[in-house]
């Protein structure tokens, strides 16, 4: 039952990620090589800013917007949506559901050599969990 | 980019109206596919996306359920001839992440985002 295993039993450990200064095309590439929607956007001290998908991509593709020119800062979503890794799997679908998401990420908070006196910690991305991840595990289960 | 719909599409992985949501799971893991199109009486009838899955996991989970319980029952269609920023465009208004190919009133292929991202990667 999706209610019996738990996001880190599940999830994807490693994130990949890209960074703000990055342009459209090259998201697009990261998402083809590694067959993804989406991918984790961190600043500089490695620390999750946002997500930018498969969606912005085509957004802005639409718009006639040159995509080697596009920053990934300007067409990210800020304020990922994350997930305990000891929820289980029922909440992570039912968040997706809600959020209208198809990935969650998992996050682990870690102090910082403050670089400014605003920044302490850092939010670094360690798993992500799927709407794939979840279709996966119910075919074997409940 | 010059591409049109009949350049990127593939052919739609299909199930019958009546398959069980066990069955459909199991197609779209095996088949490593994020939707299916259910086929009703030779016709279609819809298509079943993650998102679909989803709700029925937020409903509670019955994978008794048959594929014309779960479908969404809008399909989206372009025409061969459409092109790929049409493509987008409809995509992003409907918040869709496939469209389909149809010809003569028949569907013919399907159109995935991811396919879009292939080609956008290699500008």
């Amino acid at each position: 039952m999706l209610k019996d295993v738990k996001v880190k039993d599940v999830m994807k450990v490693g994130v990949i990620t890209v960074s703000m200064e990055d342009n459209l095309v090259d998201v697009a590439k990261v998402l083809s090589k590694h067959r993804i929607n989406g991918v984790g956007v961190v600043d500089e001290n490695g620390s999750l800013e946002g997500v930018i998908s498969d969606r912005d991509i085509i957004r802005a593709f639409s718009k006639g917007i040159n995509l080697k020119k596009a920053k990934v800062k300007e067409f990210m979503a800020p304020i990922p949506i994350t997930i305990d890794k000891d929820k289980s799997l029922e909440d992570a679908a039912k968040l997706m559901y809600s959020e209208g998401l198809h990935r969650l990420f998992v996050v682990e908070q870690e102090e910082i050599k403050p670089k400014s006196l605003s920044a302490k910690y850092r939010f670094k991305p360690v798993g992500i969990i799927t709407s794939r991840d979840i279709v996966v595990e119910l075919s074997r289960s409940c | 980019m010059k591409l049109k719909a009949k350049d990127l599409m593939k052919e739609p992985i299909k199930v019958h109206a009546e398959a069980t949501l066990a069955e459909i799971l199991e197609i779209m893991e095996k088949r490593h596919v994020s939707s299916v199109l259910v086929i009703d009486k030779g016709k279609p009838l819809g298509v079943i996306s993650e998102t679909d899955i989803l709700r029925e996991i937020a409903r509670g989970c019955d994978k008794t359920r048959i594929a014309k319980e779960v479908a969404t029952k809008s399909l989206i269609a372009v025409e061969e001839e459409t092109d790929i920023i049409e493509i987008c465009k409809i995509m992003d208004k409907w918040n869709i992440r496939r469209v389909f190919v149809e010809k003569n009133g028949e569907i013919v292929g399907i159109v995935k985002l991811s396919d879009i991202i292939k080609e956008i990667a290699k500008l």
